[in-house]
C-alpha cells in the first residue's frame, strides 16, 4: 500500500465516519421527531445493542451536552444554563444538558430512561429531565445501578436493564427479536475486538494514527444506532488494516516526530482538537488514550441465553465503560488501569483532567497520585473545567502540561 | 418555664450536639463499648446496636478549617465531608472503633479510601453500596448488602447480631422515631413549646448517644415542654428543606429576625424518624431495606422519587401550616441543588413563598444571608 493510497484510505474512513456519527447528534434527534418518528431519550446509554435491536432511535442527553460544549454558542449557552440557578458547582457538561432540556431545544420524546449513573451531577441531570413538564405525559424508566462490583451485582443490574427493554417493547409496540438482538451482540463483540487490536496497534512506537481515531471508532461502535451493524465492522476493519499498514512501515503520526507519548486520562476538553494538536506540534507529545479512546478490553457478550446476554451487558456498562467503571469504582481498578495502560501503551507520562465536575476524582485525586508515584508513574493533575474553556484555556492547559514533562525530564 | 433552654436535658442534648465527644460516649468506651461511626440516615444503625456497638452519625461539628483535609479533598467537594474528614485527621473522631460509609454521593463514598490512605486509626472500615432508585426490585439487592455489612460488622467485632437482636434493636430505635414525633407534633401548635434551632439539637443529640438513654432523656423533654410558656408570637411559620442540617445556623438567624422554624425536610431532621420500621415479619433486615427503598425515598440521589419527596415535603407545608420554606443546600452537592431548584416552582405553584440557596458548610457569609432570609421574611409578612 503506498503512501497515497494509505491517506486515501483514512480520508474515506473519516468522511464515512462523520456521516455515521450523525446518528448521536442533536440535528438527528430533531429530524426524527420532525419525522414524527418514535424515540428515546437517556441520560446515559447503557445497552446500545437493545435499542439497535428495536430498530428504535435512541439519544443520550449527556451526549447532547457535551457535544454543544464544542459549538460556537457553547459559552451564551453555559451562561444561561448558570442563569437557570442550578447548583453553581454542578459540572458543566450536564448542566448545560439540563438547560437544553428546560429551554425546550430537545424534542419531546416518547420514552425516557434515566439512571443514578455514572455520577451526581447525571443523575440530578434524570430528575429534572423526569420532572419536566412538557414531558409530564411521557413514559419513565428507572435504573440503580450498583457500586458494588460483584457477580450478584451484575445479575441484578441485568435484569434491570431486562426490565428496561419489557418497557421499550411496551412503549414503542415493537418486540425485542431475541435472535437479532443475539446477532448484533456477536457482531458487537466482534467490533470491541477490532478496538482492542486497534489500541494494540497504537502501542507501536512511533504510534502510527492521532487520538481522533480512537474516539470516532467509540463514537459508531459504542454509541448510537449502528452499534452492531456489519457496516461499522467493516469500518473498523479498514481501520486497523490501514493503521496495521501504517505499523509495518514504522510510521507514525503525519508531520510529527514523536517525543513524548502520554494518556489524558479522562473525557478530553473541549478544547482538546487545538490542545492535542499544539502538544504534539510543538513538544512531539502525542495522546494515546482518553475515555473517547477507549481501547477496552471489552467483556464479550455471552449470547447463550436471554439472562446471558443482559448479564453481559450489564457487565459490560459496568465495568468497562471507563466514565461508570471509573466514577463508580474503586480508587484500585482507577489505578490498575491507569498502571495497565501506561505499559501496554508505552507511555511516558499521564495527565489527569480532574474535571472540576467530577466530584468522586477530586476526593481521591492524592490517593491517585500516590499510588502512581509508588508505581513510577509520572502524573499530573490539571483541575480544568472539560466542557468550558473559560474556566483554564487550552492554552493554560498546554502550559501546565509543557512544565509538567519539563519537570519530568521528558523535555530535555 | 420561660424556655426549654433552661432545662437540664436540652442542655445535655444541647451539649451533645454541638461537639463531637461527650460524656455518654466516654462513659461507653469506659465500659468496653465499641463505637461505629456513620455517613447517612441510609445506613441502618439498628445493626450496629444489635451487635452491641454504638451508632454515631459522623459530622463536622466544631471544625473551623479544612487545612489538613484539603490535602485529600479538593475544594470542589462539598464542604460536610471535608470538615468531618479534618476532624478525623486532627483526632477528633479518635473514639471510633469503626466506621461506614455508603455510596450517598461523590464525595463521601470516597472517604473510606481516604480515610484509610491518611492512616487515621480507626481500625474497621466498610463501604455500603446503597439503592438509587425507590421500587420493589430495588429492596432485595438493598438487603443483600445490608446482609454482607452485617456479616462484616459480625466477624470483625466478634459479635453475633441474631435476627431477635436485629428486632429488639428495631423496637428501640422505632422509640426513638415516635418520641421524635412527639416533638414534632408540638410544633404544629400556633405558637410551638420549642424553636427550630432547640429542634436541631435534641435531633442531633440522638444520633451521638446510646438510645436508651436518649429515649429516657427524650421523654422528660417532653415532660417538661408541656410547662414551658407558650405566649410567644412569631412573625412567620418557616420550614426547612435540604441535605445534613446539623448545625443551627439557618434556623438561628430564622428565629433571631422573629420568625419561627416549625419543621424540616432533611436528613437530620424529619427524615429520620417520619415513619416506622416494620416490625412484623421473620426477616428483619428485608424491613430494614423496605423501610429506606419503599418508605422514606427522601433523599434526592434516589432517581425518580422526586414526586414522592414532593408529596412528602408539600405534606409537611400543610400539616404545620408554614407561612414559608427556606431550602439549603452546601457548595457542591448536586443532588441537593436539582432538587431545591425543582421544589422552588412547585412551592410557589401551590402558592407557599419559597427560597433556596447554596452555603458553605462552616459559613463565611453570615451577614449575606442574613439579608436574604430577612427579606424573605419581609416578603411574607407583606
Amino acid at each position: 500500500m503506498d503512501t497515497d493510497n494509505n491517506k486515501n484510505i483514512f480520508d474515506q474512513l473519516n468522511k464515512e465516519c462523520n456521516e455515521y456519527s450523525k446518528a448521536i447528534f442533536l440535528e438527528s434527534c430533531v429530524e426524527v421527531a420532525k419525522n414524527g418518528e418514535q424515540f428515546g431519550l437517556t441520560t446515559e446509554d447503557c445497552f446500545p445493542e437493545v435499542h439497535c435491536a428495536l430498530g428504535l432511535p435512541y439519544y443520550s442527553i449527556a451526549v447532547f451536552g457535551g457535544v454543544m460544549s464544542q459549538m460556537p454558542q457553547a459559552f451564551d449557552l453555559i451562561d444561561k444554563s448558570k442563569e437557570m440557578g442550578v447548583g453553581s458547582m454542578t459540572c458543566s457538561g450536564p448542566k448545560l444538558a439540563m438547560y437544553m432540556v428546560e429551554s425546550g431545544m430537545i424534542p419531546k420524546p416518547n420514552m425516557i430512561i434515566t439512571g443514578n449513573q455514572p455520577c451526581d451531577a447525571i443523575s440530578a441531570l434524570g430528575d429534572l429531565v423526569n420532572s419536566y413538564k412538557p414531558w409530564a405525559d411521557v413514559p419513565k424508566f428507572y435504573m440503580s445501578a450498583p457500586h458494588d462490583k460483584s457477580e450478584e451485582s451484575y445479575v441484578f443490574y441485568g435484569k434491570q436493564m431486562r426490565a428496561a427493554a419489557a418497557f421499550l417493547e411496551d412503549i414503542s409496540g415493537r418486540k425485542l427479536d431475541m435472535n437479532k438482538l443475539k446477532q448484533i451482540s456477536e457482531e458487537a463483540n466482534k467490533q470491541c475486538q477490532l478496538m482492542l487490536e486497534l489500541q494494540v496497534l497504537k502501542s507501536a512506537v512511533p504510534t502510527p494514527i492521532d487520538w481522533t481515531w480512537g474516539r470516532s471508532a467509540t463514537r459508531i461502535a459504542r454509541w448510537g444506532s449502528r452499534v452492531g451493524s456489519p457496516v461499522v465492522t467493516e469500518w473498523l476493519e479498514r481501520l486497523v488494516a490501514a493503521t496495521e499498514q501504517r505499523v509495518k512501515e514504522k510510521k507514525g503520526i503525519d508531520g510529527i516526530t514523536e517525543k513524548i507519548r502520554f494518556m489524558w486520562y479522562d473525557m478530553v476538553p473541549t478544547s482538546s482538537e487545538k490542545l492535542f494538536s499544539r502538544l504534539a506540534n510543538e513538544l512531539g507529545a502525542v495522546e494515546l488514550m482518553d475515555y473517547y479512546n477507549w481501547g477496552g478490553p471489552w467483556t464479550p457478550i455471552d449470547t447463550s441465553s436471554e439472562e446471558a446476554m443482559f448479564t453481559s451487558f450489564a457487565k459490560r456498562y459496568l465495568k468497562d465503560t471507563p466514565m461508570v467503571k471509573h466514577a463508580m469504582g474503586t480508587v484500585q481498578s482507577f489505578t490498575d488501569d491507569i498502571t495497565r495502560l501506561y505499559k501496554e501503551l508505552k507511555c511516558d507520562a499521564v495527565v489527569l483532567g480532574l474535571n472540576i465536575g467530577h466530584k468522586e476524582q477530586n476526593a481521591m485525586y492524592r490517593v491517585i497520585e500516590d499510588i502512581c508515584r509508588e508505581r513510577g508513574i509520572p502524573i499530573q493533575m490539571i483541575g480544568c473545567d472539560l466542557w468550558d474553556e473559560r474556566y483554564m484555556t487550552g492554552d493554560q492547559i498546554f502550559d501546565k502540561i509543557q512544565m509538567f514533562f519539563e519537570v519530568s525530564g521528558l523535555i530535555k | 418555664m420561660e424556655s426549654i433552654k433552661s432545662s437540664d436535658v436540652f442542655k445535655k442534648f444541647s451539649g451533645i450536639a454541638t461537639s463531637l465527644k461527650n460524656s455518654e460516649i466516654e462513659n461507653w468506651k469506659k465500659q468496653g463499648g465499641k463505637v461505629i461511626g456513620y455517613f447517612c440516615p441510609v445506613i441502618p444503625e439498628e445493626v450496629f446496636i444489635a451487635g452491641g456497638i454504638l451508632p454515631f452519625r459522623m459530622r463536622g461539628t466544631g471544625s473551623t478549617t479544612t487545612d489538613s483535609a484539603d490535602v485529600y479533598l479538593k475544594q470542589v467537594n462539598c464542604g460536610f465531608p471535608r470538615h468531618t474528614f479534618n476532624q478525623a485527621l486532627i483526632g477528633e473522631y479518635d473514639f471510633l472503633d469503626g466506621l461506614v460509609v455508603n455510596t450517598c454521593c461523590d464525595t463521601i463514598m470516597r472517604l473510606a479510601v481516604d480515610w484509610e490512605h491518611a492512616g487515621i486509626k480507626t481500625p474497621f472500615i466498610y463501604s455500603l453500596d446503597n439503592a438509587h432508585a425507590g421500587g420493589e426490585a430495588m429492596v432485595g439487592h438493598f438487603r443483600n448488602q445490608l446482609q454482607k455489612m452485617k456479616d462484616a460488622v459480625e466477624k470483625y467485632f466478634n459479635v453475633e447480631i441474631t435476627e431477635q437482636k436485629l428486632q429488639d434493636a428495631i423496637k428501640l430505635c422505632n422509640e426513638t422515631k415516635l418520641l421524635q414525633q412527639k416533638l414534632y407534633e408540638l410544633r404544629k401548635l400556633p405558637n410551638p413549646p420549642i424553636t427550630g434551632s432547640e429542634t436541631v439539637a435534641v435531633m442531633v443529640a440522638g444520633s451521638s448517644m446510646p438510645k436508651e438513654q436518649y429515649n429516657k432523656d427524650l421523654k422528660t423533654l417532653l415532660d417538661e415542654l408541656g410547662n414551658v410558656n407558650t405566649d410567644k408570637k412569631y412573625s412567620a411559620r418557616l420550614m426547612i428543606i435540604g441535605c445534613g442540617h446539623d448545625d443551627t445556623l439557618l434556623c438561628d438567624i430564622i428565629e433571631e429576625l422573629g420568625a419561627v422554624v416549625v419543621t424540616d425536610q432533611t436528613c437530620f431532621g424529619s427524615r429520620v424518624m417520619i415513619k416506622t420500621i416494620s416490625e412484623e415479619g421473620d426477616d428483619p433486615l428485608m424491613s430494614i431495606a423496605g423501610y429506606q427503598v419503599l418508605d422514606v425515598p427522601y433523599c434526592p440521589k434516589t432517581i425518580g422519587t422526586h414526586p414522592e419527596r414532593k408529596q412528602f415535603t408539600m405534606g409537611l407545608a400543610k400539616d404545620y401550616k408554614v407561612d414559608g420554606a427556606v431550602g439549603q443546600c452546601f457548595i457542591s452537592c448536586d443532588p441537593w441543588a436539582a432538587e431545591l431548584y425543582l421544589l422552588k416552582s412547585e412551592f410557589q405553584e401551590a402558592g407557599i413563598p419559597f427560597i433556596w440557596f447554596e452555603r458553605e458548610y462552616i459559613p463565611d457569609l453570615i451577614g449575606q444571608l442574613k439579608t436574604r432570609v430577612e427579606a424573605f421574611i419581609e416578603t411574607i409578612n407583606n
